[in-house]
């Protein structure tokens, strides 16, 4: 299961449990890092899982790399328990080109209607496969095949909060104004992250997601702001 | 009870020791670009290693104080001075109400720290104060700023003995413990990375510290998004390599090769833009001593009482 263990630092190993992005694969992921979470060694400072890899970071001065790697490995052998703590979050899309600014693009590189678009996106039940770039950003995947689209050659320098997104086959809320290349198709009025209130975590790695379209009148309802 | 904020230069912000376990959640730590000097400020201050400081870039900082206290800078070769009559840096000063503290620019090095008794008071976010301006997280410190702070009656003064002050220099050699994609670079890019020397860009910023020279040749094909730890060295398609620092994203696709030892990265964030760096490599079990070493210039430097 263990496919590379490797240095990254002097106070960090990463693992590599596979090479390719995969359902199985992120579920590896989840457990190994569910359950070096719950055995919570005292060494232990960071524990950063995405896609095929955990990154461990840990106290230089309580323990030697080779210790740590002896650790994961044991944990992975002995199969050690991981709570299944996964659960499947809703949320509500307004998919318009009013709040997605790339709704039409994408609906003509597929040659189909944007409420289309909406039906083919909100269709799947998605996987968080990892989770960064800002806080509460979870990318997830895997987006119908037909809805695939790169990302913009420049990316824009605010997309705004809430803006649901495709790049490829993942898909994404930007969950604070950031800067992003990803394609525009609506958005969730769902507060993702909020630095005032401390709501964390929002997801967790392996979590599945589902989108459920939502209309207008309901989006601002539920707190949704239009340009 | 506070530090009224005149003028800043180019960048002042509250940091403590940095958000920990919400790398997970796409949290940086953020924190103190040299923490040798954060926690050193906070020592000589009777404070605690997490108590808030300045990180102040560059210099430019005036502020007025409003209460009795002691204050300490730290951290760059900065001029240090209190209405105008110089203090040292490493070394604690009592100030009144009223007084005038400035840290000019000019000097040597890039980043100084400012601490008070007890700390500048913030309300924490996610269990820190520590700066993130790109996470809405923490206090980017403008003119007209109020930096709340307690009154403070410490009885005996304390400075750093000068030859445990850290260096200031022009040139540094990084120690890298090699890793992540090492082995998918060429063996001549890994031999160009320590043979060459490299210089600081002017681009660098919290979140990397850019270096220019002759570019590598990255490996080509995909990578998947990994985790980054503190240091890690990421060269994207341009070959001009990135070493991530504080306010780093927690995950990227960029191939690495391996991370540079955090001692290491307090000395290269006192660095000015043009300055020179080498890369050595080292084992973990060799940057471990550094990491030990480092720790017990921190914690067990022995401080000795300022003679008036």
């Amino acid at each position: 299961m263990i496919r590379a263990l490797r240095p990254a630092g002097e106070a960090a190993l990463i693992v590599y449990l596979g090479d390719t992005i995969c359902e199985a694969v992120v579920e590896d992921v989840r457990v190994l890092s569910s359950a070096l979470e719950h055995a919570a060694p005292a060494w232990l400072r960071e524990i950063i899982p995405s896609y095929t890899s955990v990154l461990v970071t840990f106290d230089p001065l309580a323990i030697e790399h080779r210790a740590v790697a002896a650790f994961l490995r044991g944990l992975v052998d002995r199969r050690a328990p991981a709570p299944s703590d996964s659960r499947t979050v809703t949320l509500p899309v307004y998919y318009s080109a009013e709040v997605g600014a790339d709704l039409e693009t994408v609906a003509a590189a597929a040659g189909i209607t944007g409420a289309e678009v909406a039906a083919r996106h909100s269709a799947i039940l998605y996987r968080v496969y990892a989770i960064g770039f800002a806080p509460g950003f979870a990318y997830l995947g895997s987006v119908d095949e037909s809805l695939a689209i790169s990302r913009h050659a420049t990316p824009r320098r605010a997309v705004p909060r809430g803006s649901v997104a495709i790049a490829d086959r993942q898909t994404a809320v930007y969950p604070l104004v950031s800067p992003g290349g990803w394609h525009l198709i609506g958005c969730c009025p769902t507060r993702l992250f909020d630095p005032t209130a401390e709501r964390l975590p929002f997801f967790r790695i392996g979590d599945r997601v589902r989108f459920e379209a939502i209309d207008r009148y309901e989006y601002l309802r539920l707190g949704g702001q239009v340009p | 009870m506070s530090l009224r904020i005149l003028a800043t230069g180019p960048l002042a912000l509250l940091e403590d020791l940095g958000r920990s376990g919400l790398q997970w959640q796409g949290l940086a730590t953020g924190g103190p670009m040299d923490r040798t000097s954060h926690i050193l400020c906070n020592r000589l201050l009777q404070n605690a290693a997490d108590a808030a400081t300045l990180e102040v870039h560059f210099g430019g900082l005036e502020a007025e104080v409003t209460v009795a206290t002691t204050i300490c800078v730290t951290g760059a070769e900065l001029p240090v001075s209190v209405n105008g009559e110089p203090r040292s840096s490493w070394e604690v000063f009592k100030v009144s109400p009223g007084d005038r503290i400035a840290i000019a620019a000019g000097g040597r090095g890039c980043r100084a720290y400012l601490g008070v008794a007890g700390g500048f008071r913030a309300k924490p976010q996610f269990g820190s104060r520590a700066t993130v301006p790109r996470e809405q997280l923490g206090t980017i410190v403008k003119a007209g700023d109020v930096l709340p702070c307690e009154a403070s009656k410490r009885g005996v003064l304390l400075r750093l003995p000068r030859r445990f002050r850290p260096s200031i220099n022009r040139k540094l050699t990084l120690r890298l413990v090699p890793g992540y994609q090492y082995r998918a670079f060429s063996l001549r890019s890994r031999r160009s990375l320590y043979e060459r020397p490299w210089t600081v860009s002017a681009q660098s910023d919290r979140m990397g510290c850019r270096i220019d020279g002759s570019p590598l040749t990255a490996p080509t094909g995909a990578f998947i998004s990994e985790g980054i730890a503190s240091g890690s060295v990421q060269v994207p398609p341009d070959g001009r390599p990135i070493i991530l620092l504080q306010d780093r994203q927690t995950i990227g696709g960029y191939p690495k090769l391996g991370a540079v030892v955090e001692a290491d990265l307090d000395r290269l964030a006192q660095l000015v833009p043009g300055g020179e760096v080498v890369f050595a490599p080292v084992s973990p079990s060799q940057g471990r001593r550094v990491a030990q070493g480092v720790d017990r210039l921190r914690h067990l430097a022995p401080l000795e009482p300022v003679r008036c």
